[in-house]
């Protein structure tokens, strides 16, 4: 990905990304509130992205 | 000497070339048969055919213009000129085919014909004209020329002039012929002004300074129509290449579309030529999949004023036009081109020759974009004023011939009055296919570009054919049910309980008691306190707890983390913990931090052990890899992708319960992953392979063989190797991954093992091992990485992250079932790797390897390179960014770079102060073995290019820094060690000091030269030979010491085997060994075979000759072996002689011819020193010392034999002195036994008279005659004695030895010449 805005991005099972600011975000993605460079957007991520397992996976070991 | 004036030779005027007519001139004379610039055009007209007037009218064209009177002469002046001649013809043929029904076909036939005969540069004009007269108003007009004397503009104005002409003596009124306003050699003279100028010359410099190469992809040379897999792409109608040759493609353009780009230009007021450029431009950026793109521009150079129109030559240039592509609107687009077009305007004439000279770069340019708009056809006699007889054209060919592989022309249509796009290309390198995909492409960016407002940048536009492709290959989903690996493994074991499951050392265990084992050390876990989700490090060797261990941890519910026990306890601890693990399985002692390890040893079995649930999404495993940022990361893979991975492979392979699996590939790379599951999986064998046989070629070829394995993966570097092994077991199949796999390889394979299926797949860590797959069919010039495997999607992404079309290189990215989780604890590299996947089902992700691939017309992929520095050794993947950090850490270090030249890494490094320094023990602290640099430079500032970045073409070769210093071989063995050493490690001159691993030098470049080793010794040399012994000097006395297990030595050694010439035979001295005869053997030439006769006892538990009659018999009866008849050439040095002229008596006594007999410093008087006949201590400083070292003789006496050995060995060595073959007690022990048993044996012999030939190297002083050393009283056939200056040995080496040799030769071809 080239340099430029970005924003952070979650699908639904809850695994972060970031994605082009100012294009539309592909299928089953949604913002996550963050919008800015793309090292600020990671270093957003390797905050709030706690628990790496998918949503599905820590719900079938029932955490 | 007579000088002939121009006006002698009819000549009018003279002047230089312009720099396009000297390169065309040279591209014709370099390809006289080729059609390179020779163009033809052809006007079919309709009108009355009147020769007379038409000739009349070529007659006044070919006055009027210099250039039809115009010859070159490259050679006869101080530089090439074009000579202007007062009078030419330009020949007119007239061939009536009129009536005749072939006409059309004729034609045709005489236009290929006429293409191809040459012109004779010497006689003007470059030109010839031919009419077909085709009916009674219709005739076919034919001007050929080379191009250098006429552009495009030029044809068009000759072609009016001359039907203007014409149709003037048709109708009686003739024009007047007045010379034209303007001439050709204005331009030339120009061009040299541009050339002289500073500016111009600086400006195109600073134009082409780091340019993008902008070519267009070449897609590969298809075997069929469609490609080996009969499938169709969007290029589905590309078929095989031709021979190289112009083709032309001609793209109507609507005239909707030019009204609507006619009226854009109007609205932002830039030339129509500017908007068709712009969407040139942008086409060129989609289909080379770089946004920043360059292209040749045909510039037109007529004079400047209204006579420029009409005047007639080659005002062509062609110069570079550069731009990114990235405005955001088509109109900001064409103003950014149009600014570019403005810039290069007053520079426009600087030859493009001298652009690419300055360049350094040639070809600079790959596409031309040429604006033909010759609106000198609108006098044409049809478009004026209508006067009987009219003469019109109905029809017009040309063909012209170029050397650039790819042109895009919009030219004027002089039928509709628009533009038409030609696509002008090279069939050797383009398929009619692809180049009619980019026409389509023109079309779209056209239709964009008519619309300023519009975003120039997204290729959807382009791209419906190739997204319909792509989905269509990307369409791959089966239907499998969910499961974990250890399941699948524990219900195999439950079906095939007693089936053999895993070997080690000849051992094998059932399915029952591998699943009993690893239910023993999954309980042991669990008591441990392992708990499902967590990941447990396995610190082993291969070895028969290794799949119980592995399983074991799957079985509690755990991933397994493999450590292997020969990292770095440093990177070991480091894995540990970054990946969050609290137990490591071990044997023994191991070196792990405190409290981690839990012990296999003593583990039994546990059967029915309730299996502990784990969900599919598990991770199965982490496994590490380099990281850029200097820390390696652990890549989490889920059960479910690697059981997907799993059942891909067996309903691709379908591995039957009979076959083995050979596992091999150590555990940090997971393509071990398959090799060890996938066998258990499916009810067959695995057969592990101990540890470090995995380097070992023959020992892997013997396993498999033993076996009966059928299956084994290899990296490519691997696979090379391998195929060297004499015998190659009867595999069924070969996965080859880790690197690309070349045609070559591929081939030699096929060659070796044509009964076994070569598979290339490919995948990085973090998609399940492998995601593509493409089976070798042999006779492929090209081996792609495949098609996408089950549940996989595969998208070749630009930096924008959008499509790029099929054929263009772009990011490799994957989606589907396998991807890994992530990486373990880092959230931030998870989601810049692990990306939303714009294409694939709603919340998937995509990841983006850094591999450069792009997707085949026939729906593969082929690889094609890396976006960044990882690199790959010995398929491991290496991020030199984590090397580079970990020096840049170093505080001794101000910058480090770290680079891969051929298959070593090189370590740049500029120190912090002035003490020298090494890196390289820290980073083996750290660092796996093959991530440490094996050579080091050290700098005082990185290379920066003008920019200020680093200049890593400008980095020095390490060759020449950072070695010992050189120590040249000392003796023939250690010259032939060194040979190899170069010829392996690809550097010259190497010392006998020079460690192997510091040159470069790695595990596989080592087992390389153990190979080379056994070949050129004809003995087995062990791995661990170089690996304990890693310089020429160390390797020449390990492989010196007799090998025990060696058998009985050969007599007589092949020094060269082969050569059409009569065998010399070359006889050991005292010491016994025969080394010393290969400088003369390389000498002697490639045609001249030389056998070498050792002696006896070099071998243990052999006994030495004690006489020369013993050794006589025994040297006859192998030199009869080896030689059945003469004529023999007998020769040796010292005693060597003395043997081989006893040897020489006996086979002239059995009847056999020997024409010569030569003596290198042998003594007939006085074989052997008689002091070391009498006194033995004498005779063991010769042995030892060559008889060079300071002893008291007096003391020697006094020892007893080994406290003498010892004390010669010690003084001998202190004095530099010491024989190279005696590097130990033991070896100095046997070869002074040899030396001794020789010198007894043959120095009291007295030889009795021969007749034969003998020539002698004798010693001798500057200007006195060299002796006979007792010679002329035994020899009484032809004595030829030739003198050796300087030291006795000097005549075996070089450089005299080379001498020798041709005075050897020169006797055995010519017979022995009188004494000097």
């Amino acid at each position: 990905m080239a340099d430029g805005t970005y924003k952070v991005v979650v699908n639904d099972e809850e695994q972060y990304s970031i994605w082009f600011d100012g294009r539309p975000l592909p299928q089953g993605w949604r913002e996550a509130g963050f919008a800015g460079s793309k090292q600020d957007c990671l270093d957003h991520v390797e905050q709030v992205w706690t628990d790496m397992r998918p949503r599905s996976l820590r719900e079938a070991m029932g955490q | 000497m007579t000088v002939t004036t121009g006006a002698a030779r009819g000549l009018e005027d003279a002047y230089p070339l312009a720099a396009l007519q000297a390169g065309m001139l040279y591209h014709s004379a370099y390809e006289p048969d080729a059609a390179t610039y020779h163009d033809l055009t052809t006007i079919t007209l309709r009108g009355p055919f009147d020769a007379g007037a038409f000739r009349a009218a070529l007659a006044e064209v070919t006055a009027r213009h210099p250039v039809l009177r115009t010859s070159f002469d490259l050679t006869g002046f101080s530089e090439p000129l074009q000579l202007v001649h007062r009078a030419a013809t330009l020949p007119l043929e007239v061939t009536d085919l009129s009536g005749d029904p072939e006409a059309g076909r004729r034609l045709a036939a005489w236009s290929e014909a006429e293409k191809r005969r040459p012109f004779d540069w010497a006689s003007p004009p470059l030109a010839r004209a031919h009419v077909h007269v085709l009916g009674a108003e219709l005739f076919a007009f034919s001007l050929s020329f080379h191009h250098a004397i006429l552009d495009g503009w030029s044809v068009a104005a000759l072609v009016t002039e001359l039907l203007r002409r014409y149709h003037g003596h048709l109708t009686g009124a003739p024009l007047p012929v007045a010379p034209p306003g303007a001439a050709f050699r204005e331009l030339v003279a120009a061009e040299r002004a541009a050339v002289a100028a500073p500016e111009t010359r600086a400006f195109w410099r600073e134009r082409v300074a780091d340019a993008p190469d902008t070519r267009l992809p070449r897609l590969p040379l298809l075997p069929g129509p469609h490609g080996p897999h009969g499938s169709q792409g969007p290029h589905g109608s590309h078929g095989p290449h031709g021979e190289p040759g112009a083709e032309v493609l001609r793209v109507p353009l609507p005239a909707e579309l030019l009204e609507r780009l006619g009226a854009a230009a109007r609205e932002l007021a830039v030339p129509l030529r500017t908007l068709l450029l712009a969407a040139h431009l942008r086409v060129l950026a989609l289909v080379t999949g770089a946004s920043e793109v360059m292209t040749g521009l045909v510039t037109h150079s007529r004079p400047e004023r209204e006579a420029g129109e009409e005047v007639l030559g080659l005002f062509l240039n062609t110069v570079p036009l550069r731009l990114d592509v990235t405005a955001p609107t088509w109109a900001a687009l064409a103003r950014e081109v149009f600014e570019a077009e403005v810039a290069l305007l007053p520079h426009r004439r600087y030859p493009l020759f001298e652009i690419q000279r300055d360049a350094g770069r040639s070809p600079l340019l790959d596409v031309l974009f040429d604006f033909r708009d010759f609106h000198v056809y609108q006098d044409l006699p049809g478009a004026g004023p209508k006067v009987e007889p009219k003469v019109e054209i109905v029809g017009q060919d040309f063909f012209e011939q170029t050397d650039v592989p790819f042109a895009a022309a919009f030219s004027r249509s002089r039928e509709h009055g628009g533009f038409d796009l030609t696509l002008t290309y090279d069939r050797g390198q383009f398929g009619a296919g692809q180049i009619a995909r980019i026409g389509e492409h023109y079309l779209a960016a056209l239709g964009q570009a008519a619309d300023p407002a519009a975003d120039p940048r997204p290729a959807e536009p382009y791209l419906d054919r190739d997204a319909a492709a792509i989905d269509g290959w990307n369409a791959t989903a089966r239907d499998w049910p969910e499961a974990t690996l250890h399941e699948l493994i524990g219900e195999q074991a439950a079906r095939t309980p007693d089936a053999p499951a895993v070997c080690y050392d000849g051992e094998w265990i059932t399915y029952r008691e591998l699943a009993a084992r690893a239910g023993a050390v999954a309980a042991r876990l669990a008591a441990a306190g392992v708990r499902p989700g967590d990941v447990v490090g396995v610190h082993l060797e291969r070895g028969p707890l290794l799949l119980p261990a592995l399983l074991g941890v799957l079985g509690a519910g755990a991933a397994y983390l493999p450590l292997e026990p020969g990292l770095p306890a440093e990177r070991v601890a480091y894995m540990i913990e970054d990946a969050g693990a609290r137990t490591v399985l071990s044997v023994g002692a191991a070196d792990l931090p405190e409290g981690v390890a839990l012990s296999l040893d003593g583990l039994g079995e546990e059967e029915d052990r309730p299996p502990v649930r784990v969900p599919p999404d598990a991770l199965a495993y982490v496994i590490f890899t380099s990281g850029s940022t200097g820390r390696p990361k652990g890549v989490g893979v889920s059960h479910r992708a690697i059981v997907n991975r799993l059942r891909w492979m067996q309903e691709a392979f379908g591995l039957g319960a009979d076959e083995r699996v050979l596992h091999k590939t150590p555990l940090s790379f997971d393509v071990s992953v398959w090799e060890l599951f996938w066998p258990l999986t499916t009810g067959a064998g695995l057969v592990v392979a101990e540890p470090d046989a995995h380097r070992d070629g023959a020992r892997l070829a013997g396993l498999a063989a033993a076996h009966g394995v059928t299956t084994m993966h290899f990296v490519p570097s691997m696979l090379e190797l391998f195929l060297d092994e004499p015998e190659l077991p009867p595999l069924r199949r070969l996965i080859c991954s880790g690197e690309a796999l070349g045609a070559e390889l591929a081939a030699r394979c096929h060659d070796r093992l044509p009964g076994t299926g070569l598979h290339n797949l490919y995948g990085p860590t973090e998609a399940a091992v492998d995601v593509t797959w493409h089976p070798y069919e042999p006779g492929e010039p090209l081996v792609p990485i495949g098609r996408p495997v089950a549940n996989t999607r595969l998208e070749v992404l630009g930096p924008d992250g959008r499509r790029v079309p099929v054929g263009t290189p772009g990011e490799l990215c994957l989606g589907g079932v396998q991807l890994a989780r992530g990486y373990v604890g880092r959230p931030a590299l998870t989601a810049e790797r692990f990306v939303p996947d714009p294409y694939g089902p709603p919340g998937a992700r995509l990841y983006r390897t850094g591999d450069v691939a792009r997707w085949l017309p026939t729906g593969e992929v082929q690889y094609l390179g890396r976006t960044d520095f990882q690199v790959k050794i010995r398929g491991q993947r290496v991020e030199l960014g984590e090397i580079e950090a970990l020096l840049a850490a170093d505080p001794a270090v101000r910058a480090a770079v770290v680079v891969l030249r051929g298959d070593r890494l090189v370590g740049y490094v500029v120190p912090e102060g002035d003490e020298p320094i090494d890196p390289a023990p820290a980073l083996r602290r750290r660092l796996p073995e093959h991530m440490v640099p094996s050579a080091w430079v050290r700098l005082d500032a990185l290379p920066v290019t003008a920019n200020g970045k680093l200049d890593r073409a400008a980095l020095p070769d390490p060759g020449e820094s950072g070695r010992a210093p050189y120590l040249p071989p000392r003796d023939p063995f250690e010259a032939r060690l060194g040979t190899l050493w170069e010829e392996t490690l690809g550097v010259d001159a190497i010392g006998v000091h020079d460690d192997f691993f510091a040159l470069g030098g790695h595990s596989l470049l080592a087992l390389r030269l153990t190979m080379r080793l056994r070949k050129e010794l004809g003995r087995e040399v062990p791995l661990s030979a170089v690996l304990t012994a890693p310089t020429v000097a160390l390797l020449a006395a390990e492989l010196r010491r007799p090998q025990d297990n060696d058998g009985a030595p050969r007599r007589i050694v092949p020094l060269r085997p082969t050569g059409g010439r009569d065998p010399v035979f070359l006889f050991h001295a005292l010491g016994g060994q025969v080394f010393r005869y290969l400088p003369l053997t390389r000498h002697l030439g490639p045609d001249q075979p030389v056998y070498a006769v050792q002696a006896a006892g070099l071998a243990p538990g052999e006994r030495p000759h004690a006489t020369l009659a013993e050794m006589v018999d025994d040297y006859t009866a192998h030199l009869l072996e080896v030689r059945p008849h003469g004529p023999y050439v007998l020769g040796g040095y010292c005693i060597g002689g003395n043997i081989a002229l006893e040897t020489a008596r006996r086979l002239r006594e059995l009847g056999e011819e020997v024409p010569l007999v030569v003596l290198f410093y042998s003594d007939a008087g006085e074989p052997v020193l008689r002091a070391s006949l009498e006194d033995d201590a004498v005779l063991l400083t010769h042995a030892l010392a060559g008889g060079n070292v300071q002893v008291d003789l007096d003391d020697l006496h006094r020892m007893d034999p080994d406290e003498r050995l010892l004390a010669v060995i010690d003084a001998a060595s202190r004095a530099g002195t010491l024989q190279p073959d005696t590097a130990d007690l033991r070896q100095a022990r046997r070869f002074v036994e040899v030396f001794r048993a020789n010198a007894h044996a043959v120095g009291h012999y007295r030889h009795a008279p021969y007749d034969g030939d003998v020539l002698l190297f004798s010693p001798a002083a500057e200007g006195v005659p060299p002796d006979d050393m007792g010679w002329r009283d035994v020899v009484t056939g032809r004595l030829r004695i030739s003198p050796i200056h300087g030291e006795r040995f000097t005549v075996m080496y070089e450089p005299r030895v080379a001498l020798a040799a041709a005075e050897l030769r020169s006797s055995i071809d010519n017979g022995l010449t009188p004494h000097d």
